[in-house]
């Protein structure tokens, strides 16, 4: 088949020198990453060298270890991970249990909030940051995972996507299981959640990726270097005009990407899967 | 009666049980902040005191050279890296879709390396290599003879650069999304092309495009969401620099409202923000419903 199909390509020249250029442009688009990792172990006479060595030569942990004597990095990793993952769970949770709502029961309002959820969708944050900033400095959230989490739970493309899978739940099992005297919040959570289970999946991951990549809140919500998260406190460090080593640069920033890379890299599948299975159901 | 009413309620009560937890962090979290911000944006915030101003702000906005350049530099970069990455992901896209599993893979993940690396260490990265004094970029200059020349302190090459770089960030979602929808599509269909003697350009015309026409919409929707709201490009590439040339919308209002305190004029800018995101999506839906007709 693959093979059928390969030969058809030789045939037309366009494809195959298309086909050049994104492979070179892949491996560009790699670079940047591949120039960081490397340039993060390199002697800091060798960061900047010229002509550049491609492929490290002397190696060091150095910085590495710097960065985290340091800076109190191990603590903008564990800030960054309790509020993506705790942020997660919560958007999941809102976000099924209104998708469930909006998909299978009938009540008052339904089609409205449905209007609102669609509306949402391109709604961004930023557009009320400055009132969501007084808000949370009010409450007085400001400098606590509260103010990283809360903000985001209620996720208007959570609820799309999940009313998209529960309607794929046929509705006949649902009055199948009222008949047997089976309630809807029994049904929930004994058929709903475990067959929506690939959009929760789906979701989990987006969730998961946009709450740890975040900045600008993240920035705005810090009040002391204990309270960034991963990228806002390796962004802050790069400012620092003390700083003037490019590898300790070099290896802050490798520290920011290194975490998801190494989650993307393991479970490659489930991203890709899961990234457009909620994108084109949505 | 009385019992079906009762159900009516019963239904009711279930329905906002269900949807309760979302409704409320929304009306705290998303629909309040977003009246305030309307709200303030009919006011002025300096000088100590809170005065009604009305509709000044937004004219403000529309009349002051910096606020215009920022809502300018913002649509040019949306206008060009939006549709530049709807054509670039069906090229690149279509060209791969159907050839060995393991170079499909490699085209993916290579390409969505930096979404993972994040905004964030992608822009940092960019301004190491890019630094005139100590980046790599100066390897390329000496190979052509020349004194390396700082790329981001001249407003037109800056420009240019942020374009790039969304482009470059960004690309990788969009080629994800188009690859598995024309994985998806029947290769009986592609076989009967071949048999009638279509070529390449056929494919893409005839079959790649119009069978992912939807997931054109929803790039388009994502990106322009993504695009219109660009603020870590510019923060950490340029800092809005030299002399403010290349700031952006989302930027100024940062500047404005967090830095000088200018909380009427940067929630008016948010406002306009937002109109501009919905009339470019209500655009793009239009536009993508009169194609399928």
């Amino acid at each position: 088949m693959y093979k059928g199909i390969w030969r058809w390509m030789r045939k037309s020249k366009g494809d195959f020198v298309l086909n050049v250029i994104i492979v070179l442009f892949c491996l560009l688009s790699v670079f940047p990453i591949y120039w960081l990792l490397t340039g993060s172990i390199k002697l800091p006479a060798d960061v900047m060298k010229i002509p550049p060595d491609w492929i490290p030569v002397r190696v060091t942990l150095e910085h590495y270890r710097s960065i985290f004597s340091d800076n109190p990095a191990w603590r903008w990793i564990y800030n960054s991970f309790a509020t993506a993952l705790l942020g997660t769970a919560g958007i999941i949770m809102v976000s099924s249990a209104a998708g469930y709502g909006l998909s299978k029961l009938e009540f008052t309002g339904k089609k409205m909030i449905f209007a609102f959820v669609i509306a949402a969708l391109v709604l961004p944050k930023e557009v009320y940051l400055l009132p969501l900033y007084q808000e949370m400095i009010s409450f007085g959230w400001r400098g606590t995972f509260k103010a990283l989490i809360f903000p985001d739970l209620a996720m208007p493309f959570g609820v799309f996507l999940l009313k998209q899978f529960y309607d794929g739940i046929p509705n006949e099992l649902g009055e199948a299981a009222q008949m047997d005297g089976c309630g809807s919040i029994r049904f929930f959570f004994l058929f709903g959640v475990p067959l929506s289970k690939p959009g929760i999946g789906a979701l989990g991951i987006l969730a998961f990726i946009r709450m740890w990549n975040a900045y600008l809140w993240q920035y705005t919500m810090a009040t002391d270097s204990y309270t960034y998260t991963l990228p806002v406190g390796i962004a802050r460090l790069m400012d620092n005009p003390d700083i003037v080593d490019y590898g300790l640069k070099f290896a802050g920033a490798s520290v920011a990407a290194i975490p998801l890379l190494i989650i993307f890299i393991f479970f490659q599948r489930y991203f890709t899967s899961g990234i457009t299975a909620g994108a084109i159901k949505g | 009666m009385q019992k079906k009413k009762q159900k009516k309620m019963k239904q009711n009560l279930t329905g906002y049980l269900f949807c309760g937890p979302f409704l409320i962090l929304t009306a705290v979290f998303i629909i309040y902040p977003m009246c305030k911000g309307i709200y303030n944006s009919f006011f002025d915030f300096r000088f100590g005191e809170i005065s009604f101003v009305g509709f000044r702000n937004y004219l403000n906005i529309l009349s002051s050279p910096l606020y215009r350049r920022a809502i300018g530099n913002t649509l040019l970069m949306t206008f060009i890296v939006v549709p530049l990455l709807c054509v670039a992901g069906i090229l690149i896209a279509g060209s791969v879709f159907d050839k060995h599993p393991v170079y499909v893979s490699f085209v993916r993940i290579t390409l969505y390396l930096p979404v993972i690396a994040s905004l964030v260490v992608m822009a940092l990265i960019w301004r190491f290599m890019l630094d005139s004094q100590t980046g790599l970029l100066r390897y390329f200059y000496n190979l052509a003879g020349q004194q390396p020349v700082n790329l981001l302190g001249e407003a037109k090459t800056a420009l240019i650069l942020i374009i790039v770089f969304l482009f470059t960030v960004n690309i990788g979602q969009c080629v994800i999304l188009y690859l598995a929808t024309m994985i998806g599509i029947p290769r009986d269909l592609i076989e009967a092309m071949k048999i009638d003697g279509g070529n390449r350009w056929d494919l893409f015309r005839y079959i790649l495009i119009p069978f992912s026409s939807g997931v054109t919409l929803l790039n388009f929707v994502t990106q322009t969401a993504a695009v219109i709201r660009v603020f870590v490009a510019t923060q950490l590439l340029t800092n809005g620099g030299p002399n403010h040339k290349t700031t952006t919308m989302m930027y100024l209002l940062y500047e404005e409202g967090f830095k000088n305190g200018n909380f009427g004029p940067a929630s008016a800018l948010g406002i306009i923000l937002f109109l501009f995101s919905i009339l470019l999506v209500f655009a793009q839906f239009k536009a993508i419903k009169k194609q399928d007709i």
